[in-house]
């Protein structure tokens, strides 16, 4: 057996002996196949064997009922992660003013060194990541906390320049402790650091950079095609995220853009900026549903799907709200939805079924 | 992608260690002596921050706003002709023109200023022009400031004379607003105006050299058309002066009210603020009367 890397490839093999047990149970009952009790004997054991070392080794969920649990757990921690997070940020505001200048930078710094080092801890006892997830979010916060609370004690000129060490940190985290949480984290300061840049490069104050949605476009591009380059495999739905972030990335600022034409970059006239993006987010949504049905990305589909679709229904508001009855106007939308239901099944009985990679 | 978990945990401390040390380097650097500037504010210049974020005792910390003002454009008034334009001495979103940010300093701040400002498309093409951060000059009680009181008294006197005349349609209690500007503008306004602006930091420090009276700070200009048609004229706003809040380091707690409201109603207390080499600002010395 080639060893499992992590604990997404463990509990993928756990899956799949599952399914293979279930499958062969039915053969047996239709009399397609018949092992002998010796075969039977030596595939259970060996199943078995492989479970207990998969489950000692990745703390897996051996069955449906531990699944739905494991589910139900991972909620909790991302609550759980989040609260801490905010009490960690409002701690340190209800006691800060009373201590002198040295004691606050000494427990700002005190605080971002304990929680990494607590951080690294839990992870090395910590096998599923509930607890590691929750460490490594206020390991973070209490690094943005450090920063940002820094700057307030000495007055320093706010910088998008405090986005660059905040998003290295939360990669740094997410890879370390295999953290989808993070990983967004980071992503939503790069982004932002990105589109700063962007602004700062027209002339725009960097917290400023919202008032040209276009500045979010090289931030795109960069996390859609980052995964291209740098092969998530080892990371449970890392490449996903940063498809998902790079797409919405994309289509917001594109969405805000066919309704705020004054906000482009553009030399043209409102409207006509309006109508531009109206059609590119219509070309970009189709183009990134025909990118996903071909690499068989599910969550890129979904995604130029839900685009689409939002592209179209502005548009009919826009175009038929106010002069159809509003029976008929549902009734389009309705009737539009069970088009695209009609057109995404050819394209998935041409392409087959879609599966996540 | 493998990526190596101990080099990911020592990044991860050396990344820690380097951001403090930046920070730490950076305020050091900005607080060598001397300072670029020693400002002797009040109450009238520092004002509350405002904290919508927190209830009452949930931040223990205590910042003040600089309160910085412009020197408002006058525009064709009600009754003699000139007037301060609305919200013409304020700094920040609502800012009003300031009159020495006309169109040949927006030029040389680096504003494309090729339209005339009585063209049809110019308050829309202005309007979407994105503003620019440059350097501040800030003044401390100074001619500007004699100016605006001198302005505000001439004001009243202007008014008195037309409230003489029987068919005056000033009355008393416009006579009085006035009156109450004046003595704002005597007792409790901010005396910090914004009276320069320039891209070369020497060149302004070689043309303010008081460094009591004026400090340069980093702060936003947008353009702004001021009128219509042939009256119409180009100036730029000051959107934003950067480093406005100032932290209260503990030590200084005991001079300053705990919740500094306006300037009317607190007790009064002065604050010597220096400005260092990246034109950040910090308390040099606190107390109160």
């Amino acid at each position: 057996m080639t060893a499992p890397l992590s604990r997404n490839e463990a509990q993928q093999r756990a899956e799949e002996i599952r399914a293979f047990t279930a499958e062969l149970a039915r053969l047996e009952v239709e009399r397609v196949v018949s092992l002998s009790e010796e075969q039977r004997q030596n595939i259970q054991g060996y199943h078995s064997r492989t479970l207990t070392e998969l489950s000692k080794k990745f703390d897996i969920d051996r069955d449906t009922g531990s699944k739905q649990l494991s589910l139900g757990m991972r909620i909790a921690s991302l609550l759980g992660a989040l609260a801490l997070a905010a009490s960690a940020f409002f701690l340190f505001y209800q006691f800060w003013g009373l201590l002198g200048t040295v004691t606050q930078v000494s427990a700002l710094i005190g605080a971002t060194g304990l929680t990494y080092g607590v951080t690294l801890w839990i992870r090395s006892r910590d096998e599923n990541g509930y607890f590691t997830k929750l460490a490594a979010m206020v390991a973070f916060a209490c690094f943005v906390l450090n920063v940002s609370m820094m700057g307030a004690v000495f007055n320093i000129t706010p910088s998008d320049k405090a986005l660059l060490p905040w998003a290295a940190y939360a990669f740094m985290l997410a890879y370390l402790c295999d953290l989808r949480l993070l990983l967004a984290a980071a992503l939503l300061c790069v982004t932002a650091y990105i589109a700063a840049r962007a602004g700062e490069f027209s002339g725009l104050y960097w917290l400023d950079f919202g008032r040209r949605p276009e500045n979010f476009f090289p931030a795109a591009l960069a996390m859609f095609c980052l995964p291209l380059v740098v092969r998530q495999r080892r990371y449970a739905g890392f490449a996903q995220t940063y498809r998902l972030f790079g797409l919405l990335t994309l289509f917001l600022p594109m969405l805000v853009l066919a309704h705020w034409g004054s906000g482009s970059y553009l030399g043209l006239a409102g409207d006509t900026v309006e109508h531009l993006y109206q059609i590119l987010g219509f070309v970009a949504a189709a183009a990134i549903i025909w990118v996903g049905v071909r690499a068989r990305w599910a969550d890129v589909v979904n995604t130029g799907v839900v685009f689409f679709v939002i592209f179209l229904y502005t548009k009919f508001y826009d175009w038929w709200w106010d002069v159809m009855p509003k029976y008929l106007f549902f009734l389009v939308l309705a009737l539009t939805a069970v088009l695209a239901l009609v057109i995404l099944r050819r394209l998935r009985s041409e392409r087959a079924i879609i599966s996540p990679t | 992608m493998r990526v190596s978990t101990k080099w990911l945990v020592w990044g991860g401390a050396l990344l820690l260690a380097l951001t403090n040390a930046v920070m730490l380097v950076g305020v050091a650097s900005n607080r060598r002596s001397p300072p670029e500037s020693v400002l002797k504010l009040t109450e009238r210049e520092l004002g509350p921050q405002w904290d919508w974020m927190w209830q009452s005792g949930e931040n223990s910390g205590l910042s003040l706003e600089l309160r910085v003002r412009t020197e408002p454009v006058l525009t064709p008034g009600i009754y003699d002709g000139t007037w301060p334009s609305l919200y013409g001495g304020v700094v920040g979103s609502y800012a009003g023109a300031a009159p020495w940010l006309d169109s040949s300093k927006l030029a040389t701040l680096g504003f494309d200023v090729a339209m005339l400002p009585g063209d049809n498309a110019a308050a829309e093409h202005y309007e979407r022009m994105l503003g620019r951060d440059v350097l501040l000059v800030l003044e401390l009680d100074g001619p500007v400031r004699q100016r605006a009181l001198e302005a505000a008294r001439a004001a009243v006197a202007r008014l008195e004379n037309l409230a003489a005349e029987p068919t005056s349609k000033c009355r008393a209690d416009c006579l009085r607003n006035s009156l109450d500007a004046v003595s704002q503008e005597e007792r409790l306004a901010s005396r910090l105006f914004v009276v320069d602006a320039g891209l070369d930091r020497a060149a302004l420090q070689r043309k303010y050299t008081d460094s009591a009276r004026y400090a340069i700070v980093r702060g936003h200009i947008e353009p702004t058309v001021i009128g219509e048609g042939f009256s119409a004229r180009l100036y730029g706003r000051v959107t934003a002066v950067r480093c406005d809040n100032i932290n209260v380091p503990m030590k200084f707690r005991d001079a300053i009210p705990a919740r500094p409201g306006t300037p009317s109603s607190q007790e009064p207390f002065q604050v010597t603020v220096a400005f260092g080499r990246r034109l950040e600002p910090w308390i040099l010395a606190a107390h109160t009367g």
